[in-house]
């Protein structure tokens, strides 16, 4: 009986030392996922904290989009930012955890592909970036991709395989999600990148045009032609659809479960009413004012799903995203 | 009967593998090879090859045991090995996967013998699964949930009175976020001796049905309300290794209360109900369970028994719910034991425990058993878990002497 009574009394004292601990923290709002978003999120979670007086703390990682939806459909995080829409496997891992997350885009990017500044390349057809990126490319050499190019060797940085921006990149140009050459430096920071490029007059990369803006005098970014003449990254090419195919929407998806809690809930707000401005500032490209308006309301509302149905959608208008329908589940055909 | 549908399933089979075969042989582009990855998968290395998968998976549990009877001379504390399991897990291709988990048991009365737990062949389709092997599919919830993750140390007096469990045969399931249904037609299970190779051995024909009403989680925990049936029709021919009875809530022991060998079953039918809710750190299981037996010589039995259990998660996390298969995964601790002042997980948990095995009147080792329980578990980091229980069991015998034990198991435990 004894030792009974020392086993509650012990299992007493640990209950009331956790619970106080727990007591004791304010509450912090887990944000991880996609580094592309990465400087969006932080310059909306910096400005958010700022604005409640250090009441809410906000943390914000970098797993890639693929590392994150790992840990969002294990319940690990509030939000998920994402460089490319949810995939069909995501959203089932989500269902069968019992996660349900409201979808909301934030921006545009243009997917910039860069050189070094020494670099006499200023601009390159997606057919010639193809015969670099495609999956056993044997293309090592500057030349061998188009004669009027340097005889350099070619040095290529890119996007690790939990990086949705790989995901949306080997779409866009290979045709097929994730089918690329691997002996590349992979990395799902594209800081990396940037150093590599940066510090290689041979190097090629490619990452969202935050890390240009944030870079322009150590990297160059090249035109890339489509078919209709070459088009820089810019506000104005990837706002107007003409910085094809590496425009893409990149995304927030907040835990439907997580907004009854009011500081969840009160960050998602402030990113649906604010992303526009921290867009912009860390160099993405801002969404109709409407378009927020729409996702603020789903906010609210707690409405949840997906319009992308598990596919990514390469040259895809935020108007066609806003009148699709809402998924959790994707649909077969 | 069975024979020829097997033989016949055997040739069908052998023939379509054949006709494939050819296809592939003839077909068969020059595709590169896959490059060969290992991936951490928490505890292990994972072998990536392609969309091929492997790896090594196992699970240790140690418990020591202290048991103070009233009448039974079996008091004294004792340790053993409850379950020693070594195995793989991979896939062939993204469809075909397997899973075998070999029984290792040091110091248990089969010493020497190695026994299957899961061991089954399974075919993946979109949202659903076959399964070939020895698996148990339709099992009610706690027997769903691993021994890793149950929430006492031994389960509930009905889940093994009623022989709930593996066996080998094929399972068919499905499911969705929030539902999942299952079926098998089983056989017995491998590890089981054959007793009678002049008759068949036992069969059943089972199946479960699982819905959550309510099921959202987040960070801050889960909030669940699950609710399930089963059903189980069995023959069981009479099989002598087939018997109803319950230890007190220990691992191992007497079984005081015993429908006892006398009873040989010819066929018997179970129905059996389950509800768990979660809020955050509480929860809360239940299940009953009847079942309705003949005899070989034509007498009728009827059983039934249940359990609830209550949780408490002093340190906060939610049980994982797995709303594809309606059961439980692990807990992983928020803050693991030793990083930045970490407690790991505790676990608070109270049963009560219940089963009737008095029917028929006749043996003097058939009765009623009512078990209280309490435990607390520690979970340090994930893949470790410590358990201490205390149960206390009333067995009342309908016409032999009564007994009440009382039991303390710690147990140890990893897995990988």
């Amino acid at each position: 009986m004894n030792i009974i009574k020392t086993a509650a009394a012990a299992v007493a004292a640990v209950a009331l030392m956790a619970g106080s601990a727990l007591a004791q923290q304010p509450f912090t709002v887990i944000a991880d996922g996609s580094s592309t978003v990465f400087p969006f999120t932080e310059s909306a979670a910096e400005a958010f904290q700022g604005s409640v007086g250090g009441r809410i703390r906000v943390t914000v990682g970098e797993s890639g989009t693929g590392g994150g939806f790992r840990k969002f459909c294990r319940g690990e995080t509030h939000i998920q930012g994402a460089s490319r829409p949810i995939t069909a496997s995501e959203m089932a891992t989500c269902r069968a955890a019992g996660i349900q997350y409201v979808e909301i885009p934030v921006a545009f990017d243009g997917l910039s592909v860069v050189v070094h500044p020494s670099n006499p390349v200023r601009s390159i057809t997606v057919a010639e970036l193809r015969r670099i990126w495609e999956p056993n490319s044997t293309i090592n050499n500057w030349r061998q991709v188009n004669p009027s190019f340097p005889d350099l060797p070619i040095v290529l940085f890119g996007a690790g395989t939990a990086s949705g921006t790989f995901d949306y990149f080997t779409e866009a140009v290979n045709g097929r999600s994730r089918a690329s050459r691997t002996d590349y430096t992979p990395t799902e920071d594209d800081n990396v990148t940037v150093q590599g490029v940066a510090g290689n007059p041979n190097a090629m990369g490619y990452f969202g045009i935050a890390y240009l803006e944030e870079n322009r005098s150590r990297l160059r970014a090249l035109a890339i032609d489509n078919g209709n003449g070459p088009v820089l990254p810019t506000t104005e090419t990837v706002a107007n659809g003409t910085y094809a195919p590496l425009s893409r929407p990149i995304f927030i998806y907040v835990n439907a479960a997580a907004l009854r809690r009011p500081q969840v809930m009160q960050f998602a707000q402030y990113i649906a009413t604010n992303a526009g401005t921290h867009a912009s500032r860390v160099g993405y490209i801002p969404l109709p004012a409407s378009a927020y308006q729409a996702y603020l309301q789903r906010v609210q509302r707690r409405q949840a799903g997906t319009a992308f149905n598990g596919v990514q959608a390469i040259g895809v208008t935020i108007d066609q995203v806003l009148a699709r329908p809402l998924r959790v589940e994707a649909a077969t055909n | 009967m069975k024979t020829r549908i097997f033989q016949t399933a055997a040739l069908a089979a052998l023939a379509t593998a054949a006709s494939a075969a050819t296809a592939q042989a003839q077909h068969a582009p020059a595709a590169p090879a896959p490059t060969h990855t290992t991936s951490w998968t928490g505890t292990v290395g994972e072998d990536r090859f392609g969309d091929a998968r492997f790896k090594m998976r196992g699970r240790f549990q140690y418990d020591v045991q202290s048991n103070d009877w009233d009448v039974l001379n079996e008091d004294g504390t004792r340790s053993y090995v409850r379950r020693a399991f070594l195995g793989v897990q991979g896939r062939l291709t993204e469809q075909w996967r397997y899973k075998i988990d070999f029984i290792l048991s040091p110091g248990d009365d089969a010493a020497g013998q190695v026994g299957v737990d899961d061991a089954f062949l399974e075919y993946v389709g979109d949202d659903w699964s076959i399964v070939v092997g020895e698996h148990n599919i339709t099992s009610p919830l706690e027997d769903r949930i691993s021994s890793l993750d149950i929430p006492f140390i031994e389960r509930s007096s009905v889940i093994n009175a009623f022989e709930y469990g593996r066996a080998a045969g094929v399972g068919f399931i499905t499911g969705g976020a929030n539902w999942s249904f299952s079926t098998a037609l089983q056989g017995d299970s491998l590890n089981n001796a054959d007793t009678n190779f002049a008759a068949d051995e036992r069969t059943s024909v089972s199946g479960r049905f699982t819905f959550a009403p309510i099921f959202e989680s987040s960070p801050e925990g889960v909030t669940l309300v699950h609710l399930g049936l089963t059903a189980r029709a069995r023959d069981i021919g009479g099989d002598a290794a087939s018997r109803y009875r319950t230890r007190p809530l220990n691992g191992r022991g007497t079984r005081w209360i015993d429908a006892g060998a006398g009873l040989a079953g010819e066929s018997d039918t179970t129905f059996g109900a389950e509800l768990a809710l979660q809020r955050g750190p509480f929860g809360v299981q239940a299940e009953y369970h009847m079942l309705d037996g003949e005899t070989t010589g034509g007498v009728e039995y009827e059983f039934s028994g249940y359990y609830v259990d209550a949780y408490w998660s002093i340190t906060g996390e939610s049980r994982q719910y797995r709303g594809n298969q309606g059961s439980f995964g692990p807990i992983a601790p928020t803050h693991a034991f030793g990083t930045d002042g970490g407690l790991g997980h505790l676990m608070l948990s109270a049963r009560y425990d219940y089963i009737d095995l008095s029917d028929p009147a006749g043996a003097a080792t058939r009765g009623e058993q009512t078990a209280y329980s309490v435990g607390l578990d520690w979970v340090p980091v994930d893949h470790v878990r410590f358990k201490l229980n205390y149960a206390l069991s009333e067995m009342d015998r309908t016409v032999g002497a009564d007994d009440e034990a009382s039991i303390i198991t710690l147990r140890s435990q990893f897995d990988f």
